[in-house]
């Protein structure tokens, strides 16, 4: 068999495999229902990280935690699973009641929206203070 | 005397295969969570282009390790004892390189790409790097050549080795018989390997034998209370092939080029997550600090039970 029949072969079997798993459901996660699931999450996801609230996007593929004083837990859904990234107040571009946008460089695009229902004041002040 | 030894991996391939949708199959119905389209695809990609890689470089090793045989101690047969010498012998270099993978920041570059996946499956064996350094595999073996195992048993033994990892990837096979827990690395094993959690972090290094592991301190079983969670301390969460390859080597320039002076080799040769500055941490000191913090955890628990004790009193 030569090298280029082998290299088809491969790619048809890879194909074949994607599809299989595709087709199969494979890939599932859970949304991140709340707060203690995404506190959870987080220290899952960052050995140590104490998180003490938390808000979860409206689709509940992300949330941020805060963890203390300008310490922050942000949480995104990768494949099946969930990326963790510690991130500080003064990334924080805009903060409103149902929006917070920060800059993330781990990101494509440089920058992550996360859409909220709704942000307490309690939280928005804690933001504020910790980005001062 | 040179005989001819089948070639092995024309026989995996398709073994593999059959065996990867058997665990979709088993995956469909019990863990879903232990497959992404996504993942696989990027894996399966990973795995091709080092295949290949290693083919491209296989030639220049065979030339490195054919005059390496000029100069061997002994001239070995193909006695069975041999073989059993070379497969233990080999594993222990195996181990040897492994453990170094870990722990020397420019060989971890190569290495962790195969450790970058954050699911743990039969596809995650033959998501391995195309860098050269892997290639290198093959020269960490040339003590087994030098020793005077012929060429041909150290490539085929150097093959089964790699080949009797795949099974170990798995999440499918939960514990195995006593006696093979106990002799030969298993899934079970290898799951605390790839995992994150701090207490499984740099453990179970061993290939075909767990025993390197019992022998040299890097052994530890895996708790059922404390299941494993895999990928990378920092995960990677891209599923970009040139991404997952080069990423590490990016890092590791980058650090070196912003080094002062004398610690710009200290970003290679030092473990990975070293720093001189003190902002990162390497899987010790996340160990050190996980470890601090179960202490105090547990402190402040029994101080609470003591209050508890003193209230009900």
């Amino acid at each position: 068999m030569t090298t280029s029949t082998k290299i088809v072969i491969l790619v048809l079997a890879i194909l074949f495999m994607y599809n299989f798993a595709r087709r199969f459901g494979l890939g599932h996660v859970s949304p991140i229902v709340n707060a203690d699931d995404a506190i959870r999450i987080a220290a899952e996801g960052l050995s140590g990280f104490d998180g003490t609230e938390a808000i979860v996007d409206r689709s509940g593929g992300s949330a941020l935690v805060r963890g203390g004083v300008d310490n922050y837990a942000y949480i995104r859904r990768h494949g099946a699973h969930y990326v963790v990234r510690q991130i500080c107040a003064t990334t924080i571009i805009q903060c409103d009641d149902n929006r917070i946008v920060f800059r993330h460089q781990d990101l494509p695009s440089g920058a992550a929206t996360l859409e909220f229902s709704h942000i307490t004041e309690t939280w928005l002040a804690q933001a504020a203070a910790d980005k001062n | 005397m040179a005989i001819n030894l089948p070639d092995l991996v024309s026989f995996a391939i398709p073994a593999f295969i059959i065996l990867i949708c058997a665990e979709m199959i088993w995956a469909q119905r019990y863990s879903k969570s232990s497959y992404h389209p996504d993942d696989l695809i990027v894996s399966m990609l990973l795995g091709m282009t080092a295949f290949f890689a290693g083919l491209f470089f296989a030639g220049k090793v065979h030339s490195i390790s054919s005059f390496a045989m000029y100069f061997r101690l002994l001239n070995l047969s193909y006695a069975w004892w041999v073989w059993a010498l070379c497969i233990i012998a080999d594993d222990f270099l195996h181990y040897a390189l492994h453990r170094v993978s870990h722990r020397v920041r420019f060989l971890w570059a190569s290495h962790v790409v195969h450790h970058s996946s954050q699911h743990f499956n039969l596809v995650v064996g033959l998501r391995q790097s195309a860098s050269i350094v892997f290639a290198s595999a093959l020269i960490f073996r040339l003590p087994l050549v030098l020793i005077g195992f012929p060429l041909e048993m150290v490539v085929f033994v150097i093959t089964g080795n790699q080949i009797y990892q795949f099974w170990t990837h798995s999440d499918a096979v939960r514990q195995c018989p006593r006696w093979i827990e106990f002799a030969f690395c298993t899934p079970s094993h290898h799951r605390v390997h790839h995992a994150v959690n701090p207490e499984y972090l740099d453990r179970n290094y061993g290939g075909v034998f767990i025993i390197w592991d019992r022998i040299f301190g890097t052994f530890h079983p895996e708790d059922d209370e404390n299941p494993p969670r895999y990928g990378l301390v920092q995960q990677l969460g891209r599923f970009n092939i040139l991404v997952c390859i080069f990423h590490e080597w990016a890092a590791m320039l980058a650090d070196i080029w912003r080094a002062p002076w004398r610690y710009k080799s200290a970003y290679i040769f030092a473990p990975p997550g070293w720093c001189h500055d003190g902002s990162r941490e390497t899987s010790d000191q996340i160990k050190e600090r996980w470890q601090g913090y179960q202490r105090r955890a547990g402190q402040k628990s029994q101080a609470m039970e003591k209050i508890d004790d003193e209230r009900s009193a």
